[in-house]
């Protein structure tokens, strides 16, 4: 018996090839992060109910997220759908523990709503972005039967591009009513469809003859319609021109922002096509420990190249354009900081009050 | 000395093996059944009891993960769990919304267990009876038999209790058969 008790040079060698592997006693329980990620599970809220592109951003993102996160936790969704996202964004800024072990999938439109919108019960300048997967890079197509094939062919348009959109806090109705108020597009936009399913089959009606929508919508639900030429990119909103969204005649779509005629007009234009930037967006809300989010938005870095994610995006259609934390976090300050004479005028732009 | 280096690294290869045995397993399986239940408002002390419900299954790690969804109440959850696209899985719904609903809304579903009373009315835990796209009947059965198994266990009680001081799981075959609503298989087993 006596030779097969752990003696002191047993118990030291089998130690270090324990800590080696990573057994959970060792580096693990050293480390604060992992102690505390290691005995939680992360929720993840969504501004969205199940199933859309909302949905399956965040459950891929999630699935790989938590495997770089130190203490490895589990991860379970909540799903808050409700006032284009605000109802998520409220709750997840005022109720949720300020502890990291809450991640939310929020709108793309909080920075320029913050600014735009009455009533906001947040500050966007002090959530903590830990990353974006995508853009939501917003593309306006028009039917092919318009004839209009460009944003120049559209200049010239003697009759109206009538686009459909299913609410004025929708990009669907921001998009075309930019490009008529500020651009003096010949434009007419009909609000009240219930989604972007129904206006697509709108135009295939010809009820109406336009739609602006993320390019990643695009080429999922509406790929029938763009890869068989029904309809035509004209124009790109955001901050960052795509060079593979072509319109009718071969050529880049050009980007809204860059028909600027001055500084205004391109401050109003950033700052009405920053959800397009903020995409993709993963934050923490306020007061969540430094190291945390430090160590999240490391999470989300590694996350973004890691080949199983990628592999998972791909097969899922989904389109990868990361941003790190501090870049996000730096353009939300930026849009945030816009000047109130211009939040002023970009909501004339759009007729709100 | 030979003898005991060897013992030494006998010990600590058999340390090494525990380590890896009970390491934390990887917490999300590819292969994981992830189900949605409708809840209530998120004010709502029902979408407390989701998150309960939630935590319960994950703590339970059977691969079976229950998502919280903050919908309008029973009435918007009936309608939910019947849609045909985009529908959920799981629903909490008070036993007179469930004798009240549609006739197309009972059909598609079946009843699992009750999980407690609010304002005096049996809260019941209803599943739809289609399985979700890419899953076997027999898979789900299996999977909501998990559920329902994680939610009446000691550790289960104790996750929901702590957000819904209410729960009390036990069978309604009586109160599924008033609402003329059968009972699901996996409440069975």
């Amino acid at each position: 018996m006596t030779d097969r008790k752990l003696r002191p040079a047993g118990v030291i060698a089998a130690g270090a090839v324990a800590m080696a592997l990573g057994a959970p006693t060792g580096a693990a329980a050293a480390d604060d992060v992992a102690g505390f990620y290691k005995d939680n599970v992360v929720t993840a809220v969504l501004g969205a109910g199940p199933g859309g592109g909302y949905d399956v951003y965040a459950r891929t993102v999630m699935k790989h997220l938590v495997k770089h996160i130190p203490g490895q936790p589990a991860f379970i969704m909540q799903f808050m759908p409700g006032a284009g996202g605000q109802k998520a964004a409220q709750y997840f800024y005022n109720v949720a523990t300020r502890d990291g072990a809450k991640i939310a999938k929020l709108s793309n439109m909080l920075p320029a709503f913050q600014l735009l919108r009455s009533g906001v019960k947040y500050d966007v300048s002090k959530l903590n972005y830990i990353g974006r997967a995508a853009s939501m890079q917003y593309v306006t197509m028009v039917w092919h039967t318009t004839k209009v094939k460009s944003l120049e062919d559209a200049q010239k348009a003697k009759s109206p591009i009538v686009f459909g959109s299913s609410g004025k806090s929708q990009s669907n109705y921001i998009v075309p009513t930019v490009m008529r108020n500020l651009l003096g597009l010949n434009v007419k936009v009909i609000a009240g469809y219930p989604g972007t399913a129904d206006i697509n089959k709108a135009l295939e009606q010809g009820e109406v003859t336009g739609r602006a929508g993320a390019w990643s919508s695009w080429i999922a639900a509406g790929a029938r319609l763009v890869n068989t030429g029904k309809v035509i990119a004209i124009a790109q909103s955001g901050t960052e021109k795509a060079t593979d969204i072509k319109n009718g005649y071969g050529q880049p779509a050009p980007l809204l922002l860059d028909l600027a005629k001055n500084d205004e007009e391109r401050a109003i234009l950033k700052l009405l096509a920053s959800d397009a930037a903020v995409g993709r967006n993963f934050s923490v809300p306020p007061e969540v420990p430094k190291a945390r989010v430090k160590a999240l938005c490391r999470a989300f870095d590694a996350t973004m190249a890691d080949k199983a994610f990628l592999e998972e995006a791909r097969k899922r259609k989904l389109i990868i354009e990361p941003k790190t934390c501090e870049w996000l976090n730096g353009f939300a300050q930026e849009i945030v900081a816009t000047p109130k004479p211009l939040v002023a005028k970009a909501k004339q732009v759009l007729g709100w009050k | 000395m030979i003898r005991k280096l060897f013992k030494a690294a006998f010990a600590a290869l058999s340390i090494a093996m525990l380590a890896v045995v009970f390491q934390p397993s990887q917490s999300v399986a590819m292969d994981e059944v992830e189900l949605v239940i409708g809840t209530a408002e998120t004010k709502h002390p029902l979408f407390a009891a989701g998150n309960g419900m939630s935590m319960a299954s994950v703590v339970a790690r059977t691969g079976v993960k229950v998502y919280n969804f903050g919908t309008k109440g029973d009435k918007d959850n009936l309608k939910r769990i019947a849609k045909s696209k985009r529908a959920i899985n799981l629903a909490l719904v008070s036993a007179k919304a469930l004798k009240a609903a549609a006739a197309k809304e009972k059909k598609a579903i079946s009843g699992l267990i009750a999980v407690g009373k609010h304002n005096g009315d049996t809260i019941l835990l209803v599943a739809r009876n289609a399985a979700p796209k890419g899953l076997s009947k027999e898979a789900y059965t299996k999977a909501l038999s998990a559920v329902v198994a994680a939610f009446k266990s000691a550790k289960g009680k104790k996750f929901v209790s702590k957000e819904w001081k209410d729960f009390a799981p036990a069978s309604a075959d009586a109160e599924f058969k008033a609402a003329g609503v059968s009972v699901h298989k996996a409440a069975m087993m």
